[in-house]
């Protein structure tokens, strides 16, 4: 049985001020202001996640993932700027903060980024100072946030290393990055992020650079990590396996929009956006007869500059409605069990 | 460590020996010799018995290893460098002042381009396209263009014009020719400043350029990022990691900064007319001076190899990365 489907602004708001919810990101616009014009890289973002859950931002390449998850820690390269929207955090001291608000340079930020939010990023290559050792750039989070003497963040820092899993821990302390594997790295790199106990990691494709080995093994240190700490994930990757192996929640981002966002059983079982549901068709599945072509999802992104007109996904999509979805911007529509939805297929205005 | 700098040391033995060849084949490139140059220069006919006279008093008809042996072990066993034909004195005598003064002139203009360089190179980096790193690059460019002698003679009019001072060479009249005191160095110092910007300022220019595109590819590496999302201020974070890494390619750089404000400074130094090995070269070849302008050369040469080796045990301490195995 379907509950009749209604528009979510009210229930959104509901959401934000749930206590259990930790980060609540509301119509967040990160626009880069080239020379060529402005390139939008996220339009309007809308997710929540809950405290000690994960949810995975998924979408393909350019879909505007790694801007929304920089926008969040303030860090956009320049000429970026989020233009509008709420970025909600709740601290650890209870209070709530609109990271938007804040001075990307600011003292405020500085003290949330590392402490409160930390980030490992695609490439635990170039992640990490080539000049500096390991040891130097956890110490330094650890002498940033917390009240410590350095021998005491030293040993701090050993301990995060074992934790992290990387053996003789005590001697790789002094060790330089390009003296580690790249699997060894990301788990450095996890180390430093995770020195302060942050209540929310976020974790930008960490294994998309990896190898499939190794990347199991940094799924299943983050998501151990994440049991032991009741921390929270927000994990951003293109990668739909990975996504069934470790969410909770699940937003589908497509030209900067959240296409459809709910609990990863949703998503996967009963998509309702036609994008989400090409995605999951273009997977290869192991039961398919040998003579089954592989569903691939027409066109291409579009170009930056060159957004469709009504609803972004209209020129791809396999339902589209003649003169309603290249004319008419989507809301956010409730639909089954997914949470929301971006289609009028699901609008209570359609027949 | 210690033994990457001894071997280093032991490399170069077997270079400075082809240097020194090196350097002692290019003054006898020219046709002639300095008595040619002589004899052309000369009012009155010289008469061929006298020629061969001096010929065989400064050892020229001798096979050309043999002149070159002489001149080497006489530098290795006796710390003698030959005569200099042209002003009848030890080259020991004439280069060693000069050489002391182009080594501070030259380190001082070093010194100079760093410190004005690396702070503007940082800023123009850091504010890419702004007006300020507009403004920086125009006159970086205008400096790297205007000629260093054009520059030399407007200085030395405004130093003349406006501040009185006396210009030309580095000392004052009365401490040209005194003996080292504290008074004389003091004098130099006031008067080292206008040679050390105009020599400095096209390789200002380009260390501004060189810092800016280093520090320009680091700022954009994910490392900075990382750093930035652990909370480190920008100011911190600005000068631990991405300036650090910039800073590795400088000082390679040094190598060859040396060698081109040593030589490259000729014309300023006759134009202001600068005590430094310069001038003194240039004389010295035009005058086909073997031994004074093949020591020149080989001194020069040899600071060069001693800056290569300074700045590649720099590097290898403060860049990790480098392997000393």
């Amino acid at each position: 049985m379907q509950p009749t489907p209604t528009k979510l602004d009210s229930a959104a708001d509901a959401m934000i001020s749930a206590d259990e919810s930790l980060l609540a990101v509301k119509d967040l616009k990160t626009h880069f202001f080239t020379d060529e014009g402005v390139v939008k890289a996220v339009d309007g973002v809308n997710l929540s996640l809950k405290r000690g859950k994960t949810l995975c931002v998924v979408g393909e390449s350019g879909c505007g993932k790694s801007v929304t998850a920089r926008s969040i820690l303030r860090i956009v390269p320049a000429p970026g700027r989020i233009v509008s929207g709420e970025i909600s955090f709740q601290q650890r001291n209870g209070a709530m903060i609109d990271l938007a608000q804040t001075n990307p340079k600011g003292r405020e930020i500085r003290q949330i980024r590392g402490r409160e939010i930390s980030m490992i990023f695609q490439e635990p290559m170039s992640s990490l100072s080539p000049v500096h050792t390991i040891g130097s750039q956890i110490m330094e989070a650890i002498l940033l946030h917390l009240p410590v003497t350095r021998q005491e963040a030293r040993k701090r820092a050993v301990s995060m290393l074992e934790l992290v899993g990387i053996p003789r821990a005590s001697e790789q302390l002094d060790s330089y990055s390009f003296e580690l594997s790249g699997g060894m790295r990301q788990r450095a790199m996890i180390a430093i992020a995770l020195a302060c106990e942050p209540q929310l990691l976020i974790a930008d494709e960490p294994t998309t650079a990896l190898d499939v080995t190794t990347q199991a093994n940094i799924l299943d240190l983050i998501r151990d990590l994440q049991q032991a700490s009741g921390m929270s994930v927000l994990f951003i990757t293109h990668d739909l396996g990975v996504v069934a192996e470790i969410a909770d929640e699940v937003v589908v981002m497509y030209l900067g929009r959240d296409v459809e966002s709910g609990p990863v059983d949703a998503i996967f079982h009963d998509p309702k956006h036609p994008y989400t549901r090409a995605l999951l068709q273009s997977i290869p599945r192991y039961d398919s007869r040998d003579r089954d072509r592989l569903y691939s999802l027409k066109g291409t992104v579009p170009h930056p500059f060159d957004r469709p007109s009504g609803c972004p996904f209209h020129p791809r999509c396999d339902e589209f409605i003649h003169e309603r979805c290249n004319t008419v911007d989507p809301d956010r529509y409730a639909a089954g069990t997914a949470e929301s939805v971006r289609c009028l297929l699901y609008s209570p205005d359609e027949d | 460590m210690i033994w990457y700098i001894a071997r280093r040391i032991l490399y170069l033995i077997p270079t400075l020996i082809v240097v020194s060849i090196i350097a002692f084949l290019v003054i006898q490139l020219p046709p002639g010799d300095f008595l040619a140059s002589l004899i052309s220069k000369a009012e009155e006919t010289i008469d061929q018995a006298q020629v061969d006279a001096l010929r065989e008093r400064y050892g020229l008809d001798e096979p050309i290893y043999v002149q070159y042996w002489k001149w080497v072990s006489g530098i290795v066993l006796r710390g003698d460098f030959g005569d200099s034909f042209e002003w009848n004195r030890p080259v020991s005598d004439l280069i060693w002042e000069r050489l002391g003064l182009t080594m501070v002139i030259s380190l001082f203009t070093l010194a100079f381009i760093w410190v004005v360089a690396i702070p503007i190179g940082i800023y123009s980096a850091v504010n890419q396209y702004t007006i300020g790193d507009y403004l920086v690059t125009v006159v970086g460019f205008i400096g790297l263009a205007i000629p260093n002698f054009l520059l030399a003679l407007v200085l030395m009019y405004i130093a003349f014009r406006y501040f009185g001072q006396s210009v030309g060479g580095l000392f004052s009249p009365e401490y040209i020719d005194a003996d080292w005191t504290l008074e004389r160095a003091l004098d130099m110092l006031s008067h080292i400043w206008l040679p050390v910007i105009i020599l400095g300022t096209s390789g200002t220019a380009a260390l501004i350029r060189v810092m800016r595109a280093n520090l320009l590819d680091e700022l954009s590496k994910l490392y900075v990022d990382a750093a930035r999302a652990r909370g480190l201020s920008e100011l911190r974070l600005l000068f631990k990691y991405p300036v650090r890494v910039a800073l590795n390619p400088l000082v390679s750089a040094v190598a060859w900064v040396f060698p081109a404000l040593v030589s490259g400074s000729a014309i300023t130094s006759i134009v202001l007319n600068l005590q430094t090995t310069g001038p003194l070269l240039y004389r010295s070849l035009q005058a086909q001076d073997m031994y004074l302008a093949g020591s020149l050369i080989l001194l020069v040469s040899i600071l060069t190899i001693i800056g290569t080796l300074v700045s590649d045990i720099l590097l290898a301490w403060i860049d990790p990365r480098i392997q000393l195995q």
